[in-house]
């Protein structure tokens, strides 16, 4: 029974890191939190569902063409809020704010175009389990575990192998200084913000075909959030180990105590964190965080 | 009621709400996602007072403040030593867990809500407590504590080197908000008379820091306008209630992106005597360069 909820802590966490690692790479450069990651997951769910739904395309296919309509959505937000509001000077705050709205926005659009509704995919995708041993494991917890590694995978690869990631890398260290280096900013924003606009499509859609595809989906972004804290801000491990950390908490309350109470405990437990380490449990105690 | 007299209600309800966001947003420079929270926090309190201990109206009222005021404590010791970002990510978490506890605890009614408090509220009741609301917060943006509140959000260092106690300032301003938005929190259940978890959600407390942002951050002026402009629009939009949260939606990007200092920005409607010179400085443009990377 324990293992059983362990293993499907874990696959849950292990979206929340997808979650966390694409907020975190924005917060990293523009040190804000960015809320309409929140946008691009309900995005996510219900760009694979209607693809799969109505072009009739199998469920993989749906989801890889809605990460790519996310990542492009992503970007959009970025050129039409975070771009204008850069040229004129005004600060990140600015962007927090518009980023919250347009949150607000496309969960009202999803919500009155589903009609408040709650679907689900019509063909079967990862349904069934498999056993190991006496542990009883679904297919799309399995599926989960293993995309999100692979996200993971290529990711490290990008930020430390490629020019963008050394770039990315150096424009979270100081926007100024890469500008000075003749780097173009306005393209290595919208490049993190098309990076974490497809981790947030990958989360989407998988959590859709786990739960089910409904308007508010992309609440999901606040645990995001808690796991980043939990993690430490803008520390990309961090993020995975607070997202695996925040997933087992959720899962091992709901399992033990009542699932209506899991959110009042993570509260606390983020709480805790803040208390005894501000800095989260990967980062470093800087002078700037406490 | 009437359908007029309910809009006056409710705009005055969020006005007080508005209110707080103003003292702890525009004058602070600390964003609060648990505004509605403090609000959930008020109204319970003030509707169990009433329901469970059978007290009166403003005996109940006092209730829901006082409740509101603690948990401003509570929730303000440990967030408001961090670093602001840190501070509106602990108030998110304080307002999911404050959801989830009354989704569960059976005292309050669980998902389902409180159901029979009195149905008390009048337009009369609202308007006093608005025009000492107002009133109030005037007073203390033009107070030291005012000053000491915007000091605090150009510069916290700066600040704490001329001798401001940082820490107590903004837990000032933290449970000023808190106390008004229990307060509005109390005239509402009065008013509907049944509470319910979701009525508090994250979502309503964003809707008032959007609404400060939009009067202007910088102007009391301006957030009271924006919420009797904003909630005045919502009601008349009742009738395409789908479209209503999109248009509104809407209209603060739009706002945002063309008039980014929000309508009134830091102009402040005044009576005369105070034209010329002692309003303490204020412009949003410092509150975006001082949290500027």
């Amino acid at each position: 029974m324990l293992f059983q909820q362990i293993v499907n802590g874990i696959s849950v966490g292990s979206m929340y890191a997808l979650l966390a690692v694409g907020f975190s790479l924005v917060y990293n450069i523009l040190g804000i939190a960015n809320f309409s990651h929140g946008a691009m997951i309900a995005l996510g769910a219900f760009f694979s569902y209607w693809i799969a739904r109505y072009l009739a395309v199998p469920v993989p296919v749906a989801i890889l063409a809605s990460i790519a309509f996310t990542g492009l959505s992503s970007a959009l937000v970025e050129l039409v809020t975070l771009r204008i509001l850069r040229k004129r000077g005004q600060g990140s705050l600015y962007f927090f704010i518009a980023s919250l709205t347009v949150f607000n926005l496309v969960t009202a659009v999803l919500v009155y175009i589903s009609r408040g509704n709650i679907v689900s995919y019509p063909r079967a995708f990862l349904s069934g389990t498999f056993t190991i041993g006496n542990l009883y494991i679904p297919w799309i917890d399995a599926g989960m575990l293993l995309i999100s590694i692979v996200c993971l995978a290529v990711l490290s690869y990008v930020m430390f192998k490629t020019r963008f990631g050394l770039a990315v890398r150096a424009a979270s260290f100081s926007i100024k200084a890469a500008q000075l280096m003749g780097m173009d900013i306005d393209a290595i924003i919208q490049g993190v913000f098309f990076v974490s606009g497809t981790l947030a499509g990958v989360t989407g859609a998988l959590l859709g075909v786990k739960y089910a595809v409904y308007p508010y989906i992309g609440n999901f972004v606040y645990m995001a959030l808690f796991a980043c804290v939990v993690g430490g801000l803008g520390n990309l491990t961090g993020a995975v180990l607070g997202g695996l950390l925040i997933g087992l908490l959720e899962t091992l309350v709901s399992a033990y105590i009542s699932s209506a109470i899991s959110p009042a405990l993570t509260f606390a437990f983020l709480v805790v964190i803040l208390l005894l380490r501000p800095q989260g449990l990967a980062g470093r105690a800087t002078e700037e965080k406490i | 009621m009437s359908f007029l007299e309910g809009v006056l209600i409710l705009t005055g309800i969020v006005a007080i709400v508005a209110q707080g966001v103003y003292v702890l947003t525009g004058l602070t420079g600390l964003f609060s996602l648990g505004q509605a929270s403090f609000m959930a926090v008020g109204a319970y309190s003030a509707g169990i007072a009433n329901l469970r201990f059978g007290l009166g109206f403003i005996p109940s009222l006092c209730v829901g403040v006082v409740a509101a005021l603690l948990a401003s404590f509570v929730v303000g010791a440990p967030s408001l030593k961090l670093k602001k970002t840190y501070f509106s990510l602990a108030t998110i978490a304080f307002g999911y867990g404050v959801e989830s506890v009354l989704n569960v605890s059976t005292w309050t009614g669980g998902s389902i809500g409180l159901i029979g408090v009195a149905n008390i509220t009048r337009v009369w009741h609202v308007a006093i407590a608005l025009g000492l609301v107002l009133w109030v917060v005037r007073n203390f943006k033009l107070s030291r504590y005012g000053r000491a509140c915007v000091s605090v959000r150009t510069d916290e260092t700066a600040a704490q080197v001329y001798g401001v106690n940082a820490f107590a300032t903004k837990q000032m301003a933290f449970s000023l908000a808190a106390a008004l938005a229990g307060l509005g929190g109390g005239l509402y259940a009065f008013y509907l008379g049944y509470l319910s978890p979701d009525m508090f959600g994250i979502p309503v407390s964003s809707e008032y820091l959007v609404m400060v942002f939009f009067g202007g951050l910088g102007s009391q002026t301006g957030a009271f306008a924006a919420s009797v402009l904003l909630t005045a629009l919502m009601e008349m939009l009742r009738t395409a209630a789908e479209w209503r949260v999109i248009l509104y939606c809407l209209i603060i990007l739009i706002t945002l992106m063309f008039r980014p200092t929000g309508l009134f920005g830091s102009w402040e409607l005044s009576f005369g005597r105070r034209r010329n010179g002692s309003a303490p400085p204020d412009s949003p443009g410092a509150l975006a360069g001082g949290a500027r990377k």
